[in-house]
């Protein structure tokens, strides 16, 4: 065979392979629609709904434990991953274990929607923490516990900083860049229970610019938790347990030797430090 | 004996308005300088003001002739005590600095400090050594934002930093049930700052005798 035909035969295979899907009906178009079909749920809470249509591009979920923050995350890469060809999704966790559980929800969705005849990409590439589709797309869960670790992506369509409130600053530093040259920016989801004041995660939930929406959701606002489990975390759960993974307060991290309040106290205007000059370098 | 008999109580105290903190790198850490500014409030307590921070990652030579510059500069030479963490390999850094002829110059004998980090509670002196129980160390630091004995400026370029490691110092119970303190590695990789100026608010205390041993 001539070098030509040969490389006429591998386009026409690449042009198959980029085609090949599951089944044969249209993915839904509408993201809410879109989760309820990947992840089974006969109705979504007004915030879910109102997080998966929202177009910004920074957004920081700071929701009750179980509030169904990694499902909705998940769908928005897979719809990303399955709508937008070529497309790369990244979610960054606290460690191993937490990128694989994160990275199963998204499986579990992409699973339930090859099995529904719908038109979905088939897998090239299918392993315990990332996906390879046949459009091109891909899906990468890291653990972020050495930020150093994980540079070296470009352009991610969509990065989601999973338990932001448990990472260090240096993850922060080291997923934001990734994004410079991404499509609009790309889009970056920080999601978490609170941590203490302290963080990333705080940080830009109290003083991030407006750039950042934030959607703070405790779980008395949940349709889904009843009244009486919430009553049983009430009267078993220490009270800044409570506060903090249920109500989603920033308390003073009981775990933090120096109280946030008299650091903020601490902080002085008025006087100059001794070398000015090196402060702003 | 390198060191003089001890002078920490007896340092000219009028000559001393800045203490600095050094903590020296480890094998991954960064060593770290801060200046305090002390002012004696009409009450006669000692107000300490954070006006200095820096850290740098360099050999000991090189953290030998960065130190020196910087106490070189207006108005620190002949007004700083330099107070050093001389725990572990410190200490060979500490003589070696100390027969500098120009550490001489800007500090003096009696105002370089080495401090020895202990696994105990108490600060004692052992010629011009302090030694400070690291619960002890931390615990003078919290004492003094507490009673809001210590300022910081806003104005420092390592702040961020600073508040990030003080965010992220954490304590933690041992399976021996006996408490250790330090970084929460999750949250933050350094402590170096914290210890510098841990160290900085312990030895002007101790200089102006504000901590009894």
């Amino acid at each position: 065979m001539s070098t030509r035909r040969l490389a006429e035969e591998l386009a026409r295979l690449r042009a198959h392979r980029s085609s090949r899907t599951t089944g044969t009906e249209d993915l839904p178009t509408d993201i809410v629609e879109f989760t309820k079909k990947a992840f089974d749920i006969d109705e979504l809470e007004p915030w879910q709904e109102e997080f998966l249509r929202s177009e910004s591009r920074r957004i920081l979920l700071c929701v009750h434990r179980q509030g169904g923050k990694s499902s909705l995350t998940s769908a928005l890469m897979l719809y990303e991953a399955l709508h937008n060809p070529g497309s790369l999704c990244l979610v960054v966790s606290v460690s191993l274990r937490q990128s694989l559980e994160f990275f199963e929800k998204f499986s579990a969705g992409f699973r339930r929607l090859r099995g529904k005849n719908l038109a979905v990409p088939e897998p090239q590439s299918d392993r315990k923490l990332g996906i390879k589709l046949s459009n091109g797309s891909r899906v990468e869960a890291l653990p972020g516990g050495t930020p150093a670790s994980i540079r070296g992506f470009s352009a991610p369509a969509i990065v989601c900083i999973d338990e932001m409130a448990q990472t260090s600053e240096a993850l922060l530093a080291a997923v934001l860049p990734m994004l410079a040259v991404s499509e609009n920016g790309g889009k970056l989801y920080g999601l978490s229970t609170p941590f203490g004041r302290r963080g990333s995660f705080y940080r830009l939930f109290e003083e991030g610019g407006p750039e950042w929406e934030r959607f703070r959701v405790p779980v008395t606002e949940s349709t889904r938790v009843s009244a009486e489990f919430i009553a049983e975390a009430r009267a078993n759960l220490l009270p800044h347990e409570f506060a903090s993974e249920m109500m989603v307060e920033f308390t003073s991290a009981h775990t933090s030797l120096f109280d946030r309040d008299a650091l903020e106290d601490a902080l002085d205007d008025s006087f100059e430090p001794l070398f000015p000059e090196d402060e702003a370098v | 004996m390198i060191y003089d008999a001890a002078k920490i109580p007896s340092v000219q105290r009028q000559q001393v308005t800045y203490v600095a903190g050094l903590d020296l790198a480890m094998e991954r850490d960064s060593s770290a300088l801060s200046v305090l500014r002390c002012q004696k409030a009409p009450d006669g307590s000692i107000r300490l003001s954070l006006a200095h921070l820096d850290r740098w990652w360099a050999s000991y030579p090189e953290t030998h002739r960065h130190v020196v510059q910087t106490l070189s500069r207006p108005p620190l030479p002949g007004r700083c005590l330099l107070a050093v963490d001389s725990t572990g390999v410190g200490l060979s850094w500490v003589e070696t600095f100390k027969l500098d002829p120009q550490v001489r110059q800007l500090v003096g004998d009696d105002r370089l400090v080495p401090v020895t980090i202990t696994a105990g509670r108490a600060v004692t002196r052992s010629g011009q050594f302090l030694r400070v129980g690291k619960h002890r160390l931390i615990s003078e630091l919290r004492t003094a934002l507490a009673r809001k004995t210590l300022t910081i400026s806003k104005h420092l370029h390592f702040l961020p930093e600073l508040l990030a490691e003080l965010d992220g110092f954490e304590a933690q119970v041992r399976t021996s049930g006996s408490l250790a303190m330090g970084n929460n590695p999750k949250l933050v990789k350094h402590d170096d700052l914290v210890l510098s100026v841990a160290i900085g608010v312990v030895a002007a205390r101790v200089v102006f005798g504000e901590v009894e041993r």
